[in-house]
């Protein structure tokens, strides 16, 4: 990227391929949709093969923005990104609405945005990008929850968008920089706080995980594919920037993996279990970013790696799951095998790799994590996270294909019926991830030597891991065949801290109406006899005034007033509450950007 | 092909069950065998067969306070949130 080239943001490609996407018709429209991703996946390449800092522009007189830091750390995670964009948008391309399409794009420039970003107003600028993308790949679902959760994914994320400004606008005014590096735990102050808070809502770490399962739930069946590999992995990637070494991380992160698999244990919903999942599995990652080793960071990065490729394929299965029945719900489910046995197949791919089985990609990546933490002499920590492997295997090896593939079929005969492999573009992508899957468990030094710190001798394959990872398997498989109908499905659903937002908004509603309305009769009342015949006297004296005294003057000035107000209005307020959030939102990063500059 | 696959492991399923006790006893034994516990990073892995008692300890526990969470009142109706 130096002399004669210039500096492409791999960005831009999505952007302006989205941006052009509507115009193009068929016979063009499928190759045109492919042929986007894989150009941005092979600038990511030429990126990665050239290292160093590009798309250095000043901003507003003394700012200068970094668009392009290309170095080890972000080099794996956009490479992986733009892998997965590719695989997604395969996935996807029997959809034929351009906004699903422009909007998984407009989420994935985001990612890739934020990951190359150097400096924190550039990676704000995607962050938000993200969140609205994705936003829309909740709202072009049409099931009846979709626009209420799309909301309250949106309002979460914008929460911890603010959460991050705040904190990178603090730290800009002690210390008069912008720029994206590593913060120090020992002089950490409110402002560190606050961006390790924003950069956490998008990693699901408690207690601001909640958004995760209910939106990615609710997605279309190919927009939870994107959302299941971006929002999370991109969030670490940001983590392991800031706060490699920080130790509230690695209890944060044990806690999340544990907390995850508990509530995976009980779920209903094909994509609510594979969310907790993901928080399980982000639980890993956060706990090695929290270790901070050079083995840990690495153990981390070709964890998100390995984690986004099985965990698509896991979300690519559910959808032709979904797709073929119309149901998420293990009580509508089972019995499968016979309709769907390819699906069945790759959904058994990415279950050996979430579980961690020698050859598959969670075997060589999650290991990696628990071995730095033995090394930096955190037993607990390695053990909790040995007992979370159990966990996995035993929620998304057994339990999940259990329900969907085995037993009786617990829905509708016609269903049952009709349930059939999905289209081939849809098998295209499973077939592509779960051979992925396979060649970097297998032949793993081709993922280690993408990792960022060279030099670190790692063998999963050895004699002690693999005896561990196999009585892992077998005896959490054992104590499966004993207990599996105590795990079965039952239409019942676990709260979690989203009840606050999504119920708690109710009990405000309930103390306005009842007691608070009640308190504001009786006073009411009281006013109307005690005070009510002094003010009638008092109020005619004020009339007569008003009337004569002030009402010529202001009358001029509430007509000025009043023609200006419906002006803003009819144009900033159309009724439609997405508007609205756009333009507040708007508004208070200009405010905010002013008062700095100020 | 899988289809058939199953169907044909369905059909000797106690055949199966047993055939998998076997796979686990296989590994249980082979890895007490081969593993050199010298260089272990904990004194609880020196314990022959350690890895696999604490998996079972683990599911188990896992599966017990998931089910004792529940029972708290954190499990409802599916439809509670459009009661």
């Amino acid at each position: 990227m130096t002399g004669n080239f210039g500096f492409l943001h791999p960005s831009l490609i999505l952007l302006v391929g989205a941006a052009l996407l509507p115009f193009i018709r068929d016979p063009f429209r499928k190759p045109y949709l492919l042929l986007v991703p894989i150009l941005t996946f092979l600038d990511v390449i030429f990126l990665n093969a050239n290292p160093g800092t590009y798309g250095v522009v000043s901003f507003m007189g003394d700012w200068t923005l970094t668009f392009g830091r290309v170095d080890s750390l972000s080099s794996v995670f956009a490479f992986i990104m733009a892998l997965m964009a590719i695989i997604g948008t395969l996935y996807g391309l029997h959809v034929d609405d351009h906004w699903q399409h422009v909007a998984a794009w407009f989420y994935v420039a985001g990612s890739l945005g934020v990951i190359y970003s150097g400096d924190y107003l550039v990676l704000f600028l995607f962050w938000e990008m993200m969140a609205f993308a994705s936003t829309f790949l909740i709202w072009f679902n049409t099931d009846k929850d979709s626009l209420a959760a799309g909301y309250r994914y949106l309002l979460v994320h914008m929460f911890g968008g603010v959460l991050l400004l705040l904190g990178f606008i603090l730290r800009y005014q002690t210390t008069g920089d912008f720029s994206f590096v590593p913060l120090d735990e020992h002089h950490s102050t409110l402002a560190t706080w606050l961006i390790m808070a924003g950069l956490m809502l998008n990693a699901a770490v408690p207690p601001f995980h909640s958004w995760l399962p209910d939106a990615y739930s609710k997605a279309t069946i190919t927009g939870a594919v994107f959302m299941c590999a971006f929002t999370t992995k991109t969030a670490v990637y940001t983590l392991a920037r800031a706060f490699a070494g920080f130790d509230v991380l690695i209890y944060l992160g044990v806690f999340m993996a544990i907390l995850g698999i508990i509530y995976a244990l009980k779920e209903n919903d094909v994509r609510r279990l594979l969310g907790w999942e993901i928080i399980s599995q982000v639980g890993y990652m956060v706990a090695g970013v929290g270790i901070g080793t050079a083995l840990a960071i690495n153990g981390t990065a070709a964890h998100a790696f390995a984690h986004i490729l099985y965990k698509g394929l896991l979300f690519m299965a559910a959808g032709s799951i979904i797709k073929a029945t119309g149901s998420s719900k293990f009580t509508d489910l089972g019995g499968l095998y016979k309709k769907m046995p390819m699906t069945m197949l790759f959904l058994l791919v990415g279950a050996v790799s979430v579980s961690g089985f020698p050859l598959f990609s969670g075997f060589v990546s999650k290991s990696m994590i628990i071995s730095a933490g033995f090394e930096e002499h955190l037993p607990l920590v390695g053990f909790a996270l040995m007992l979370v492997s159990a966990g996995t295997f035993l929620v998304a090896g057994l339990r999940l294909p259990n329900l969907i593939f085995f037993g009786e079929f617990k829905g509708k005969q016609e269903v049952y019926d009709k349930a059939a492999e999905p289209p081939w573009n849809m098998t295209m992508a499973m077939a592509a991830a779960s051979i992925l899957c396979f060649a970097f468990g297998t032949f793993y030094p081709m993922l280690y030597a993408m990792l960022p710190n060279a030099g670190i001798e790692y063998n999963p394959y050895s004699t002690y891991h693999m005896a561990e990872t196999l009585q892992v398997l077998a005896c959490t498989a054992l104590v499966f065949a004993f207990i599996k109908n105590r795990i079965g499905a039952k239409a019942n659903t676990m709260l979690d801290l989203d009840w606050l937002y999504r119920r708690g908004g109710r009990g405000f509603l309930w103390l306005a109406s009842k007691p608070i309305q009640a308190i504001d009769t009786a006073w009411g009342e009281v006013y109307r006899v005690v005070g009510l015949v002094p003010l009638m006297i008092v109020s005619r004296f004020w009339a007569w005034f008003d009337w004569h005294g002030i009402d010529g003057v202001v009358d001029g000035i509430a007509r000025g007033v009043r023609g200006l107000g419906q002006r803003v209005s009819s144009g900033l307020q159309r009724g439609q509450i997405q508007y609205s959030l756009f333009f507040t939102i708007t508004f208070a990063t200009l405010a905010l950007l002013a008062f700095v500059w100020f | 092909m899988i289809v058939n696959l199953i169907e044909f492991l369905k059909a000797r399923s106690k055949l199966v069950r047993h055939g998998g006790y076997g796979i686990v006893a296989a590994i249980v034994i082979w890895s007490l065998i081969v593993i050199d516990r010298h260089h272990v990073h904990s004194w609880l892995e020196k314990i022959p067969g350690f890895w696999s008692l604490f998996t079972i300890v683990s599911a188990l526990v896992l599966v017990f306070v998931a089910k004792a969470w529940a029972k708290t009142g954190i499990e409802t109706d599916e439809d509670y949130y459009d009661r």
